[in-house]
């Protein structure tokens, strides 16, 4: 059995599956309030335990033969990203960590939950706070839109997320925090979803900053660093499966030869 | 596999292009009247979901979250930045600068919103007739018609809107009209359709009208301007980092294609 081929051809899949999530990375890597993907592997344990199977002492060489390599869950960095100041009052950044609850229009009828860490929010139409992306909007502690005065152009949003006009409470933003990390899934245009919907107020140092945005959590230079040693280990793998080719080429050559 | 890298770092490229367009406009307008910046939202695309999460992973483990890999970037949409821009004094009669958040109603072609368009450059002048005109281009007129006779003198607009002077003959200062401001809901959903004028749409809420100083609408002072609010620093901070990661990208698309040439090239 060729089982170098083997190993080898999963260490190129891993890698490229590597490379559309550093891709991914650096794409988004001015867009507000992206937190990074990472792609984690593991060693995949040897066939035979892969299999449901025992260590033979008489095996050892073949038992304890690796499997190549596997793809772990997809995690995302939750870090804390850079704060950039704006000035403009519509704009919220969250300190520590949480999200911003809001309601996706695109999305009805599901038990789960719409958080967002981008806060480059608009007035809509309807007075209401909303999301400038995706128009989604921002959901109060009391679970309805924050409505705003149309009249009144002033606003100010203070650390707890509280939201005042002309010094009047109006509402109160829902920081909130899923209950289990691991529900966490990127859904696109700033959208997380949090699988089931079961959160929990955001831990008691979170804070929302006026007049600054959340910058991506993708740093370049580690990006970079991680396109060239994994596009290098593709080129290695690609390499060790010519070797690997070549092998069987010269065992066909000279075995296969009837005389 | 690499095809999404590929595409991946396309999508990225291309946001960094319209990013860089936007950035481009607004130091290009760095000294126009009444020019509000503008800058690029990205969000990131869909994601491709490789497992679901809860999927049996072998040995009655379910896997605990999912396995999914992220599409690219796009920008969602330009947004206007209405903040208040600095006061230029000119000191020339029909100059008017809004103190807060009103827009000037002006008659732009019917084929432009309902023929009503909205500007916060003052740079007003009077056309042959005596009419107050936006002194841009097409020389749009303002809404309501404000008609200074040919003998006026001494013109004065108050913050309130009330255009006054005194004519030859007449004791007391005559009034000739009163400008009126209207306001947006939602300022950032304006169209911008160029000669500093906003329409409106269906996401920035109908206008709502009144007197200047009223309901946040701002005052007028006579002979000033409001001049851009495009602050260079920042546009060209934007412009560096939008560069960077562009070539960022660019460095994606060099790694994704090496990568295919290498497989394409396993049997040789």
């Amino acid at each position: 059995m060729n089982y170098g081929f083997h190993l080898a051809t999963a260490g190129v899949v891993t890698g490229m599956r590597r490379l559309d999530t550093i891709a991914n990375n650096l794409a988004n890597a001015q867009t507000v309030g992206f937190k990074a993907d990472y792609l984690n592997l593991e060693a995949r344990r040897p066939e035979n335990l892969e299999n449901g199977g025992v260590y033979h002492d008489a095996n050892r060489a073949l038992d304890a033969l690796g499997g190549g390599k596997f793809f772990k869950p997809t995690g995302i960095d939750l870090r804390q990203g850079a704060l950039r100041q704006t000035g403009r009052n519509l704009d919220i950044a969250l300190e520590g960590e949480g999200f911003l609850l809001v309601q996706n229009p695109a999305v009805s009828g599901t038990r789960d939950a719409f958080v967002t860490r981008a806060g480059e929010l608009v007035r809509d139409k309807d007075s209401r706070l909303a999301l400038a992306g995706s128009g989604a909007t921002v959901q109060g502690i009391d679970g309805n839109p924050i409505v705003l005065d149309a009249e009144d152009p002033d606003l100010v949003i203070d650390g707890t997320g509280r939201v005042f006009q002309s010094g009047n409470e109006v509402g109160r933003l829902a920081l909130v925090m899923p209950t289990d990390k691991s529900n966490l899934r990127k859904e696109g245009r700033d959208l997380m979803r949090v699988l089931g919907g079961q959160t929990a107020a955001a831990p008691a140092g979170t804070g929302v900053k006026q007049g600054a945005l959340e910058e991506s959590t993708v740093d370049a230079v580690l990006a970079l660093a991680d396109l060239v040693k994994v596009s290098r280990g593709i080129e290695f793998s690609t390499k060790l499966m010519q070797y690997q080719d070549q092998l069987m080429g010269r065992l066909v050559d000279v075995f296969g030869r009837f005389s | 596999m690499s095809y999404i890298a590929l595409n991946t770092a396309a999508t990225g490229m291309s946001a960094c292009s319209i990013s860089l367009d936007v950035t481009a406009n607004n130091i290009a307008n760095a000294n126009t009247t009444g020019f509000k910046a503008s800058r690029a939202n990205f969000e990131d695309l869909f994601y491709q979901e490789l497992a679901q999460p809860g999927l049996p992973a072998g040995n009655s483990v379910q896997r605990p979250t999912g396995l999914y890999v992220g599409l690219g970037t796009q920008v969602s949409g330009t947004q206007i930045n209405f903040e208040q821009g600095p006061a230029q004094a000119t000191g020339l009669t029909y100059d008017m600068m809004i103190e807060g958040d009103g827009f000037f109603q002006l008659q732009v072609p019917a084929d432009l919103g309902e023929g009503i368009g909205y500007t916060r450059a003052g740079n007003f002048t009077l056309n042959s007739e005596g009419q107050l005109v936006l002194a841009n281009s097409p020389g749009y007129r303002l809404q309501p018609e404000i008609q200074i006779p040919e003998n006026a003198q001494d013109v004065n607009i108050s913050q309130d809107g009330i255009v006054s002077g005194s004519v030859p003959g007449q004791v007391d200062a005559v009034e000739f009209g009163q400008i009126t401001l209207v306001r947006f809901v939602n300022p950032s959903g304006l169209e911008t359709v160029g000669n500093n004028v906003y329409i409106p749409t269906l996401a920035s809420g109908q206008p709502l009208e009144g007197e200047p100083t009223l309901d946040g609408l701002g005052g007028i002072r006579q002979g000033f301007l409001e001049a851009s609010n495009s602050d260079p620093v920042t546009e060209l901070v934007t412009l560096i980092k939008t560069q960077r990661t562009f070539e960022m990208n660019s460095q994606v698309i060099q790694a994704s294609s090496e990568t295919l040439r290498n497989i394409t090239n396993l049997r040789s």
